[in-house]
């Protein structure tokens, strides 16, 4: 069905395949930026990516103005402040950023600042507060999940006060994502594996979210069939490029599909958990994202039984009868779960990942306070988020 | 800026919102006294913090305060307010504050701006759909909320309370 009314954007270029990377010059020459700062972490440049940006941007008549590359985990505002600096001292004119969601948030966080010409960043929190189009930003992303190379969110930590400052615009939408295999070949089995979880969890949240429109559904559809195919196969043969461009193209994709129908109870739940035990993202979406789909099946059960054609493939979708077809699809998820966890040791349960018995309580509020309860299609009180929690503990 | 003339359907839809927003500010009012799921939402709230409900760009408007403990209903407010929720248009205001769409509809179909602290958010719009389960029939309320919960007697007796009582009086 249609919804009577939704929006939808994405107007980001998508460059994807071999050697995409060595097309920055051309596109920066199309966004008018011959000197872009680049934004990137440690990880990255031990990992060697740093170099194909560089070689790509040698031979050209850009040059790249700064190089950032100590990104932490979770961006902050000082180093957004930092960067910027930086930025203006050395006369950058673009970004890039290259790394996961942290190094694009940050980019984005430093071009707030510097479009706006302000350095105070906390003025521009929320929705819909940038007027001004930003400096172009090429995002690179090299973990294949968290989709923020076509996302128009940005998350910055205030480390002061302890609190994840949230800033949308669609003028945070990065100019051009580079989708390049070689960006990703030297990520760890079970890094691929959570961070693959967490592209899955946007697909199918935002399929079965009150914010879901035929333009979300149909990348949502797309990246869950692509992720289903590939997921085992990238974490087993990390090396193989193919496996990896499939898996980046259906983070992308789930990246939109969530920028524009947003993500529910299992991302609540997940930045609940990663705010007080420091659960990875990734992981937490893994361990959660059954118990979602389980708990949202009497508003949801439909859209979540059509999951089971790009989950299960078109047979075992046939001859399911129509009543069987959610259930189906979430022993599917829970079977990738299993198989996740004897490939590279996925955590399967908190206990698992490390979360003591007793913050269950404190999870089940911080989830209260997180904004895609909205758009989950059923009701959630801290009680039924505390039986979840510990429906998922072990 | 200069006002432009509006159209008559409008400016009726514009009156009915701000008879609403009154009702169920003095409702919200009220159950801050009353109520303990109301009280219990607020208890979180940082003292003092100021909220409105406005429609872009003129209004109506509505803004409340959080006063010891409890919430107060102030009106069109003060222009400077912690938590600001706009509805980007009157036609899509009117659909919330008739009864014709429930808060979080309007939320996932974007037709509202949310400025500042977004717990609160989150805690209001559970306040509001509360009140909207007070407010109105089963058969119309269940339309408007994921779930409509099943009311205590203590929370009927409130019901008619707040009906007959704390929206006239605020009390
Ligand atoms: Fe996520």
């Amino acid at each position: 069905m249609i919804p009577s009314y939704y929006e939808f954007i994405n107007p980001v270029k998508i460059v994807s395949g071999t050697n995409a990377v060595d097309n920055i010059p051309h596109e920066l020459d199309q966004l008018g930026a011959k000197r872009p700062m680049v934004i990137t972490d440690q990880g990255v440049v031990m990992a060697g990516l740093l170099k194909y940006v560089e070689d790509a941007i040698e031979d050209s008549i850009a040059t790249i103005g700064a190089v950032y590359d100590k990104t932490p985990p979770d961006s902050s505002l000082e180093v957004v402040r930092e960067i910027a600096a930086l930025y203006r001292s050395r006369n950058c004119d673009s970004f890039i950023a290259i790394g996961g969601g942290s190094a694009m948030d940050t980019a984005k966080g430093v071009n707030i600042i510097i479009t706006e010409n302000s350095d105070d960043l906390m003025q521009f929190i929320g929705a819909d507060r940038l007027k001004n189009r930003l400096q172009p930003l090429i995002a690179i992303p090299t973990t294949a999940g968290t989709g923020s190379e076509v996302t128009l969110v940005a998350v910055v930590s205030d480390t002061a006060n302890n609190v994840k400052m949230p800033f949308t615009s669609s003028h945070l939408l990065p100019n051009v994502a580079i989708i390049d295999p070689r960006m990703t070949l030297t990520l760890p089995p079970r890094l691929t594996a959570a961070t693959a979880m967490d592209a899955m969890t946007h697909a199918i949240e935002s399929y079965y979210g009150t914010q879901k429109n035929p333009m979300s559904d149909a990348y949502a559809f797309a990246a869950i069939k692509i992720l289903r195919e590939n997921i085992v196969n990238a974490v087993k043969n990390g090396k193989d490029a193919g496996t990896r461009l499939a898996v980046a193209n259906a983070a992308t994709m789930a990246g939109i599909a969530f920028s524009n129908s947003m993500v529910g109870l299992v991302h609540s739940l997940g930045h609940a958990t990663g705010g007080i035990c420091h659960v990875p993202h990734g992981v937490a979406m893994s361990i959660f994202l059954p118990f979602g789909m389980e708990y949202n099946l009497e508003k949801a059960g439909d859209h979540i039984g059509e999951l089971l054609l790009p989950l299960g493939g078109s047979e075992l979708y046939a001859a399911t009868p129509k009543a069987g077809r959610a259930e189906s699809a979430i022993k599917i998820i829970r079977k990738l779960q299993t198989d996740l966890y004897h490939l590279c040791e996925l955590p399967m349960t908190l206990k698992d990942a490390g979360v003591p018995r007793n913050k269950l309580e404190q999870i089940a509020q911080a989830t209260m306070d997180d904004g895609a309860l909205t758009y989950n299609p059923e009701v959630v009180t801290q009680a039924d988020a505390l039986r979840i929690l510990k429906l998922a503990y072990e | 800026m200069m006002k432009k003339t509006i159209s008559f359907e409008k400016r009726i839809k514009k009156i009915i919102v701000k008879i609403v927003m009154f009702v169920l500010g003095k409702a919200i009012q009220s159950a801050s006294r009353w109520d303990s799921i109301v009280r219990h939402e607020v208890a979180r709230w940082p003292d003092n913090l100021t909220f409105a409900l406005d429609v872009l760009p003129w209004g109506p408007r509505m803004a409340m305060k959080k006063q010891k403990g409890r919430l107060k209903y102030l009106g069109d407010g003060p222009k400077e307010v912690d938590l600001l929720i706009s509805f980007k248009n009157i036609e899509c205001a009117f659909l919330v504050f008739a009864g014709l769409m429930g808060t979080e509809q309007g939320a996932a179909e974007r037709r509202t701006i949310v400025k500042g602290n977004l717990a609160v958010a989150l805690s209001l719009i559970r306040i509001m759909n509360l009140m909207v389960v007070y407010l109105y029939p089963k058969f119309w309320s269940q339309r408007l909320v994921k779930r409509v919960p099943r009311l205590s007697l203590k929370q009927h007796a409130l019901r008619v309370y707040i009906i007959l009582i704390g929206i006239p009086t605020g009390i």
